[in-house]
C-alpha cells in the first residue's frame, strides 16, 4: 500500500525553496526524519543529481527524488515536499512544485512502489488536486484516499 | 492498451549498462540517455512517465 511508505511527518507543505537542490534535500531528509534511510541516503540523491542533472523530474511539475537500493535504505519509504512557489531544476518539466522521495531496499520494491505510485499519480486530478491542496490533512487524503 | 504482456524492471544506468539479459526497450528521462549510448536496446525518452498517451504512442512506434 502505498500510504505505508509514508512514516509520520513525512509530508510537508511551505511556501518556497532557495533553489532545486535544496528542496530536493529538504524532501530526502524526510525520510531520514520518518526512520526510512540513514543520513547517507542524502548524499546518495544528490550525488546522482550532480553527476546526472535532474533526470527524477519525471512530469511536468514533479520531481521524484531516489538513489539506487543500497544499505543506505533501512525500510521502503516516500515523503512529499509541496511548494507554493516552484522551483527551477533545469528539466524541461519545470518549473517543480511536487517533490516526491523515495526510497527502496531492493530493485523488486522499487518497481512495487513505482508501480503503485505511477497508478495513483495517473489518475485524473490527482497531481491538481496535490498542487491546490489548502491543508495537508487534504493532501494525506489524496494520496491515502485510494489505498494503493 | 498496447496488448502485449513485458517483464519490467527498474535498474540503475549501471545495471542497464551491463545487463546480461539486455531488455528490449530501455525507458529513460531525456537527462541521462547520454549515459545510454551503446546499449544494445531500443532506448526511449519519456518526458512525463505517468502520460499513458506518450508511453503507449513511443512504444508502439519502437514495437512495431
Amino acid at each position: 500500500m502505498l500510504s505505508s511508505y509514508f512514516g509520520p511527518g513525512s509530508i510537508v507543505t511551505q511556501g518556497t525553496s532557495p533553489s532545486f537542490v535544496a528542496a530536493v534535500t529538504q524532501s530526502v531528509s524526510l525520510l531520514v526524519t520518518s526512520g526510512k534511510t540513514k543520513l547517507s541516503y542524502v548524499d546518495d540523491v544528490l550525488e546522482s543529481l550532480k553527476t546526472l542533472g535532474p533526470y527524477f523530474v519525471i512530469a511536468p511539475g514533479l520531481a521524484l527524488a531516489h538513489a539506487k537500493p543500497s544499505d543506505s535504505v533501512l525500510a521502503p519509504g516516500m515523503a512529499l515536499l509541496r511548494l507554493d512557489e516552484p522551483v527551477i531544476s533545469g528539466s524541461a518539466n519545470d518549473p517543480v512544485s511536487l517533490i516526491f522521495s523515495m526510497c527502496s531496499p531492493n530493485a523488486s520494491e522499487h518497481v512495487e512502489m513505482l508501480g503503485d505510485f505511477g497508478q495513483l499519480m495517473s489518475t485524473d486530478q490527482v497531481m491538481n488536486n496535490l498542487l491546490n491542496a489548502s491543508a495537508l490533512s487534504v493532501i494525506e487524503d489524496i494520496l491515502f484516499r485510494y489505498a494503493l | 492498451m498496447l496488448g502485449i504482456e513485458a517483464e519490467v524492471r527498474a535498474v540503475s544506468i549501471d545495471e542497464a549498462r551491463g545487463a546480461d539479459e539486455m531488455a528490449q526497450v530501455v525507458l529513460a528521462t531525456p537527462e541521462i540517455l547520454d549515459q545510454l549510448a551503446g546499449i544494445p536496446a531500443e532506448v526511449i525518452a519519456i518526458n512525463n512517465i505517468f502520460d499513458l498517451g506518450e508511453l503507449g504512442e513511443k512504444l508502439k512506434a519502437t514495437l512495431s
